[in-house]
């Protein structure tokens, strides 16, 4: 029986029981070998199945998961249901995703190749990336990862959605541990893809994590001061998601965002543009539907430092008066979320070379601690290492330092933005320059 | 699972040699509800079943799972767990399981969740949703958040334990978002149990509620935090959240073995402050953190760490303990039945001192006091944190003056520890979830006491 056999037959015993439902079904899989050293670390497989149920009857709803797939199981899980129901109250907001599903993009999300990449071939791809870090004493551990997933969707409903997805997805991960003098500093760097062959090198992986560790070893705090401070691309992406869960809708209905009534108007750096893109092939989340069978749809969200669009899921939009944007996500054992395919800041013109020369005196941010993003009060407050910038070069390293700036301000005067865009994950930013920020480090 | 069938996945999994097998099968049942905007955001039931079986050789671990509670999905999951022996040595291990009891009660419920009526748990939460918001006139939003998790498991390992454990969490949080103007806070209180519904008659619905509003409303005064060095005092409770992570992390057996941590070789050493006894105990009846027996069978205990400022002891789990020649602690715990286990802290916590806690505010000329944390995070090779402060108030001339917002500590877990100056008589504990990967209940706790100079981020 396959799984949308298992949930259509579902659906059809709770609409036996006069109620209608929302059923969605996942099925995946993967493995992940990884080498430390001189032989294998771990070599993980796992197995998951789940569904998440959910009935309505007039404007009521209630919503239950369950791993257990067999008849006894999904019996149990809809009695539960049933029995949830009783407590359930007015559930305005839901919207039962409607049949049938639009036609969609094209869109490769599967690589043929899965089935050939064994857990022994991903043994050694992993153990290449050990072998290919640079000759060094200061190396304490080296440890290299090769992954591959698989993933089977399913969503039926009583109004006649049918949705089926199937995926993959490969990674390439590499961390590094340096000691020097009883100073000790870690360094890590990763690929995520849809398809095996669009991994970077395993040279690569292994040089960029040792590298980030050594540009940092042995660093030391500066005395508090306020600076130029310029965003590495793998630390940006953080202040791309910050602005993305602004701009999510539900945060929006609730007042929960410090964008909150004021789209459309001019609040940030004419250089901040900020674009999701479901259909890019070499990122990893792209994706022609969302999880509650809308198609997704290329977007700009911030253009040309106007907040523009907000993202939602069908839920959100329903709550806000808007149309759902694709941005419904989720796994089995919640109702959807909003989630995001790819999103990145569009790229500038400059090198990030050209970016540090311009600086006298700054901060070039290669890591940071803790998250210190607060999108409701808009805040941004963490701990951050990396290297000084002095005379347009970057010089020494720097440790135990916080970074701290209004978001939004932060956003307002990110005054230079460079052209080194690339993906890593789902989210990506080239390396950018923020005018101004508070550094506390010593007194 | 039938213990002969526990059999039958374990010697399938040792079927090429090995140093180490387990095999791991759990069941949980999880409610959730959530109000938000005096609106039932979430009313959820789950269940989470399946097998994990482990195959450790040398240094390598092979580890599978799979969602299905059969005798041939654990088979499955044996074959692909023992892909770690790479140089098989075929040889039939035949293991004899002893069941072990190690229950002590500590978890015991006095109501359990089991048999309870659904509609009790859905009043705790009214209850506490209606006490916030009549609190004060500027509470704008109240969110109630109630989760129960009966998660029970049953093991076998290569050494022949056969054990188990059931162990019944609620998790009660009311979070209050207080607006006056353009100014807002977000307040915070949290209680957990690992017992029964007896939860609500130690804290009741509605004092949890009006604590969350209190610090809320409070915070709404709250001028911009100092920044520079200088003491901080740390209120008796969470706040040992900061020596669970930037402590605790760097005394887990698997990170000290690795050489990863700043303890590593340490053992014997004064590490800090001879007013600082930090200890692990997961026997502390209902506690968050504690079990009876660890998830890799080994019963739980209580583990003085460092006593008087010198390191006497770590966490270990029965990889760790092996690789260190130290005796196991009953800290292998996992998130489920898909992980494999981690050395993991219980309830970690300072020993209380002998200063009563208004003498420590007394003797501060200038500082800042926190009452709590909004979350933190360590870099656990340098043992460099960063603590953002939710409550926290300015110390003027040893009194507390105004409330202060937009703080972060910033410091050196190693380095604060040993600037420890004050210890109070007072103590408390807090609930809190633990990432490493995997997410486990622990608890945290300190007595209020006072850390003599460390950096503070803030933006006045």
């Amino acid at each position: 029986m396959t799984l949308k056999d298992q949930a259509l037959k579902l659906l059809k015993w709770t609409e036996k029981k006069k109620f209608q439902a929302e059923v969605y079904m996942v099925w995946s899989e993967s493995v992940r070998a990884s080498w430390k050293n001189d032989d294998i670390d771990r070599v993980d497989f796992r197995r998951s199945q789940g569904v998440g149920l959910l009935i309505q009857q007039g404007t009521r709803t209630a919503f239950v998961d369950s791993n257990d797939l067999s008849d006894a199981g999904l019996q149990e899980l809809l009695e539960r249901a049933i029995a949830l129901f009783r407590f359930a109250e007015e559930d305005p907001g839901y919207v039962m995703p409607e049949g049938p599903l639009p036609a969609l993009t094209p869109m490769k999300l599967v690589d043929l190749t899965y089935k050939q990449l064994t857990p022994e071939a991903l043994v050694d791809h992993a153990k290449s990336v050990v072998q290919a870090y640079p000759r060094s004493s200061l190396i304490g551990l080296k440890k290299g990862s090769a992954q591959k997933s698989r993933a089977h969707v399913v969503l039926v409903t009583s109004k006649g959605m049918e949705m089926e997805r199937w995926s993959t997805s490969f990674s390439l991960g590499a961390e590094v541990r340096l000691d020097q003098k009883g100073e000790k500093m870690e360094g890590y760097a990763g690929w995520s893809r849809r398809f095996w062959d669009q991994l970077p090198p395993a040279d690569r992986v292994a040089q960029e994590a040792f590298q980030r560790a050594k540009d940092v070893l042995g660093g030391k705090p500066i005395p508090t001061d306020e600076m130029p401070v310029v965003f590495a691309p793998v630390v940006g992406t953080r202040l791309l998601w910050a602005i993305f869960q602004a701009l999510q809708g539900e945060n929006l209905n609730k007042n929960r965002s410090f964008i909150a009534g004021r789209l459309g108007k001019p609040l940030f750096s004419p250089l901040l543009t900020v674009i999701e893109d479901p259909a890019m092939e070499d990122a990893p989340g792209s994706t022609p539907v969302d999880d509650e069978g809308v198609p997704t749809q290329r977007k700009v969200l911030v253009d040309q430092g106007v907040p523009k669009l907000p993202v939602d899921n069908l839920r959100s939009a329903k709550e806000g008066g808007r149309e759902p944007t694709g941005n419904g996500f989720r796994s089995y054992r919640y109702r959807p979320g909003i989630g995001l395919t790819n999103l990145y800041m569009q790229p500038g013109e400059d090198t990030p070379e050209e970016i540090i020369a311009s600086i006298d005196r700054g901060f070039y941010v290669m890591g940071t601690l803790g998250f210190g993003l607060d999108v409701v009060s808009g805040n941004f407050s963490t701990g951050a290492y990396g290297r000084l910038i002095s005379n347009g070069a970057l010089s020494d390293p720097v440790q135990g330092v916080t970074i701290s700036l209004g978001l939004e301000e932060l956003y307002a005067t990110i005054d230079r933005v460079a052209n080194d865009l690339e993906f890593r994950g789902s989210l990506a930013t080239p390396t950018f320059m923020v005018r101004q920020m508070k550094i506390a480090g010593k007194d | 699972m039938d213990p002969e069938d526990l059999k039958k996945i374990l010697e399938q999994a040792l079927w090429n040699g090995g140093d180490f097998a387990d095999v791991f099968v759990e069941h949980r049942i999880r409610r959730q509800i959530t109000v938000d905007q005096r609106k039932m955001e979430e009313l959820h039931w789950g269940i989470e079943q399946g097998i994990g079986v482990r195959v450790v050789r040398g240094e390598s671990t092979g580890y599978a799972y799979a969602d299905e509670m059969d005798v041939r999905s654990g088979l499955q999951a044996a074959q692909a767990a023992r892909a770690v022996v790479t140089q098989p040595h075929p040889q039939r291990i035949s293991v004899t399981p002893e069941y072990r009891s190690y229950d002590r009660g500590l978890l015991t419920p006095k109501i359990p969740l089991e048999t309870l009526p659904e509609d009790r748990r859905v009043e705790v939460v009214r209850r506490a949703e209606e006490a916030a918001y009549a609190y004060d006139d500027h509470v704008l939003n109240v969110r109630v958040s109630y989760s129960e998790d009966l998660r029970r498991f049953q093991i076998l390992t290569s050494e022949g334990v056969l054990t188990g454990d059931e162990q019944p969490v609620i998790y009660f949080t009311v979070q209050v978002l207080a607006q006056r103007g353009d100014r807002r806070h977000l307040g915070r209180k949290r209680v957990s149990i690992k017992g029964g519904f007896e939860l609500f008659d130690q804290f009741s619905p509605e004092d949890v509620a009006r604590e969350a509003a209190r610090e809320a409303v409070t915070m709404l005064d709250a001028q911009d935090a100092p920044a520079g060095e200088f003491p901080v005092v740390l209120e008796k409770g969470w706040g040992g959240v900061l020596f669970h992570e930037a402590i605790g992390h760097g005394l887990e057996g698997d990170t000290v073995a690795e050489g990863s941590s700043f303890y590593t070789g340490k053992l014997g050493q004064k590490v800090g402050s001879e007013l600082v006894t930090l200890l692990d105990d997961a026997t502390l009846p209902h506690a968050r953190g504690s079990y009876n027996v660890d998830d890799e069978g080994t019963p739980s205990q209580k583990t003085v760490l460092i006593e008087r400022g010198v390191l006497v002891a770590y966490m270990t789990d029965i990889r760790s303990a092996k690789k260190l020649g130290l005796p196991r602690t009953g800290n292998g715990r996992r998130e489920s039945y898909r992980y494999p286990p981690l050395v993991r802290m219980s309830n970690t916590y300072i020993l209380a001192g002998e200063t009563p806690p208004e003498e420590i505010i007394r003797a501060t000329k200038y500082g800042i006091y926190c009452k709590s944390f909004s979350g933190g995070q360590v870099d656990p090779t340098s043992g460099t944190f960063t603590f953002t402060v939710r409550e926290a108030y300015l110390i003027e001339n040893g009194e507390l003056t105004v409330p202060v917002r937009g703080a972060t500590l910033i410091g050196n877990g190693p380095e604060v520890l040993k600037t420890i100056d004050m210890v109070g008589s007072d103590w408390d504990y807090g609930p809190g979830t633990c990432g490493k990967g995997q997410w486990v209940p622990v608890t945290t706790g300190q007595p209020t006491l006072r850390i003599g100079k460390i950096t503070v981020g803030g933006r006045a």
